[in-house]
């Protein structure tokens, strides 16, 4: 490929990044594509307008959209054209723009995070598009949108380990493995020998789609749909009758199952296919997650980053004994919480080993034994459920006069606040504090003190005349927990637990 | 939980959330008279609906005007420790909150146009999560806390 700029092909040959370097040529296409992008709508608005026109002449057409496609390349080519990037004294340099030339540094010590990614045209092509991610904000710094494995490796390698020397290496960097470099000339890189590394079953990715949220939620809206659409063409919710209609209908009853069966099962491959080949790797201080079957995405979070460790069981994921595990990371991934996903899904008991073997610094997450929340709290808690159902119960009764949500709402509403009750709980053990509550998945938060930005404690007056207080916790991943119903002594231990971070 | 915060935020700022809790109350009424006038129109409720906001915001106006700036005020308490930043607000909702001095980023005071003629001052604390602020603190008494808190966060560098 003639870029214009000196290639180097020969294997083993050490890269100096010091001097500018331009994009692959998919660069180009990707440019323009994004340029599309941004017009697509007025594009498509003019063009139905055209077509609309009582003097519609395909010709004009066709020519109005030859000179769109070659002005988008146009803008392509002089996009990558003036796209350079350099590591100089440390820092990132990108020089970039068309219209206005800019020039962005980004210095080495503020790189939060360089990921990988692989969209259908990288894969295509074997590149990979580069995002470099710094504290501030939830948009990638920088992007390089076409670069080969190699050079994204060699750049990578470059700022993210300190005066690394850096060599090519063989081999697509995305298959999935990671290939070991040859250790003796990457003296200074991450050591590679001494990771771990864990690949997910795809047939346990699968059941991880099928319990999503997701496919609960399209079966459920597909079902939603289907009731308002009887409810449309003159079928009233008379419950009775209208089991009996579903029951003579059999035939109706031979399609929607097998369709929304159908729509499960696609969104549970839609979910292999997202998370397919899911790899967690560990090596020095560096967590890596690499997974996508089509579109291959590649995570990279230093481990001092990570401000607490989020372990939920989803509530068809629950009762199979099943928790997936998330990671709280500062200044990345704040808008996106499934970037962050560590670990799609693991047994309960397999839990405490693979924290211990990636994460050890939450590893100690076995020892804490969660407390449930005192007796007296149980009421606030029902009542909490209760009285909002209640709310809602009053007002179906006034606006629609129908007397079934009226009993049903207050009574589902309070079982839900013992349900949340009995899930809640919290546990300390040394540096670490667990809490766990319910909205519908259980949720447990593991945290180390000197990770908590401010810790709040508060209370209403009912719960002032009860004795009870509800804390919270303040992370920098913007997260925020706690629990409603502690104690006052409960209070005292965790904010004495709180101050006494090292 | 242990003792409140010792210190108390400056008088003055009464006035401050007088006039603006009044302006709040306005803004209240206004939209909602405006909503619920939409409403009662389309959907052809009693007309006297409509003026449910108004008297709602009559009420919360003067609440602002009376009691609550003062409960306001005494609840409202702050310490600063070489160790940490300790406050406490909230008239219905008490809360306490602590900010480890090593967590603290970066502290600003921050002036509208109330506080200015007023001579008052925030003090903003920024950490890695958020941004927690002491309301009202004379001028001079604001700048001195900033720099007293920036002094102390130099000292006790920490990492995110």
């Amino acid at each position: 490929m003639n870029s214009g700029i000196v290639s180097r092909s020969w294997p083993g040959y050490p890269t100096m990044l010091s001097d500018p370097r331009r994009l692959r040529p998919l660069g180009i296409l990707l440019s323009s594509l994004k340029l599309l992008k941004e017009f697509f709508l007025p594009l498509v608005v003019y063009f139905i307008a055209a077509i609309s026109r009582r003097d519609y002449s395909p010709a004009w057409l066709l020519a109005t959209a030859t000179v769109i496609v070659l002005v988008l390349l146009v803008w392509g080519v002089l996009a990558w054209y003036r796209f350079n990037y350099r590591v100089e004294n440390g820092a990132l340099v990108i020089e970039h723009g068309v219209l206005v030339h800019k020039r962005s540094v980004i210095p080495r010590e503020r790189i939060q995070s360089i990921d990988l990614n692989q969209g259908l045209w990288h894969r295509l092509f074997n590149l990979v598009a580069v995002q470099v991610e710094t504290a501030g904000g939830s948009t990638p710094e920088a992007v390089l949108s076409a670069l080969t494995p190699a050079d994204a490796e060699a750049l990578r390698h470059e700022l993210l380990v300190p005066g690394g020397v850096v060599t090519r290496k063989a081999g697509p960097i995305l298959a999935g493995n990671v290939t070991a470099t040859d250790a003796t000339a990457d003296a200074e890189a991450i050591d590679l020998s001494a990771a771990f590394l864990r690949r997910a079953a795809n047939s346990q990715l699968f059941l991880f789609g099928a319990t999503s949220g997701g496919a609960l939620g399209l079966v459920l809206s597909v079902f939603s749909g289907a009731f308002t659409l009887l409810d449309d063409i003159g079928l009233q919710l008379d419950w009775e009758q209208y089991f009996a209609w579903i029951w003579n209908q059999a035939n109706l009853i031979y399609l929607v199952v097998p369709a929304l069966l159908a729509l499960w099962l696609l969104t549970a491959l839609g979910m292999v296919l997202k998370y397919g080949g899911f790899t967690l790797t560990r090596s020095g201080d560096r967590l890596q997650m690499v997974y996508g079957l089509l579109q291959r995405r590649q995570i990279s979070i230093p481990v001092r980053r990570i401000q607490a460790v989020r372990l939920v069981e989803g509530v068809l994921r629950q009762p199979l004994g099943y928790t997936s595990i998330y990671v709280e990371s500062a200044g990345y991934g704040q808008k996106d919480r499934e970037k962050t996903l560590l670990w799609p899904m693991v047994r309960q008991r397999d839990l405490a080993p693979l924290l211990e073997e990636f994460l050890p610094e939450f590893a100690g997450e076995r020892e804490i034994a969660l407390q449930p929340l005192p007796a007296q709290a149980k009421r606030r808690y029902i009542l909490r459920g209760f009285i909002p159902a209640l709310v809602l119960a009053l007002a179906s009764l006034v606006w629609l006069s129908r007397w079934e949500p009226a009993l049903a709402l207050p009574l589902l509403g309070g079982l839900w606040g013992f349900w949340t009750y009995r899930s809640a709980g919290w546990g300390l053990h040394d540096n670490l504090l667990a809490v766990r509550s319910r909205s519908l998945a259980r949720t447990t938060f593991v945290v180390p003190n000197c990770k908590v930005q401010s810790f709040s404690v508060s209370s209403t007056p009912w719960q002032r005349r009860a004795g009870m207080l509800s804390f919270n916790l303040d992370l920098a991943s913007q997260a925020s927990f706690g629990l409603a119903g502690i104690l006052g002594a409960d209070a005292e231990t965790l904010t004495t637990w709180f101050k006494n971070c090292q | 939980m242990r003792s409140e915060p010792s210190e108390r935020i400056d008088l003055r700022i009464l006035h401050v959330w007088r006039i603006s809790g009044i302006l709040r109350a306005f803004l209240f009424g206004a939209v909602g008279y405006g909503l619920a006038a939409l409403l009662v129109r389309s959907l052809g409720w009693t007309p006297w609906l409509a003026w449910l906001p108004i008297a709602a915001a009559v009420v919360y106006g003067a609440l602002e005007l009376t009691i609550l700036p003062r409960l306001r005020w005494e609840r409202w308490r702050f310490q600063v420790s070489g160790e940490e930043v300790y406050l406490q607000r909230g008239v219905w909702f008490i809360k306490r909150t602590l900010i480890p001095i090593a967590r603290i980023q970066h502290v600003d005071t921050a002036q509208g146009i109330l506080m200015r003629r007023y001579g008052l001052a925030a003090v903003d604390i920024s950490t890695a999560a958020g941004t927690h602020q002491i309301p009202a603190l004379a001028e001079d008494a604001a700048d001195e806390l900033r720099d007293r808190i920036a002094v102390l966060a130099r000292v006790s560098d920490d990492v995110v």
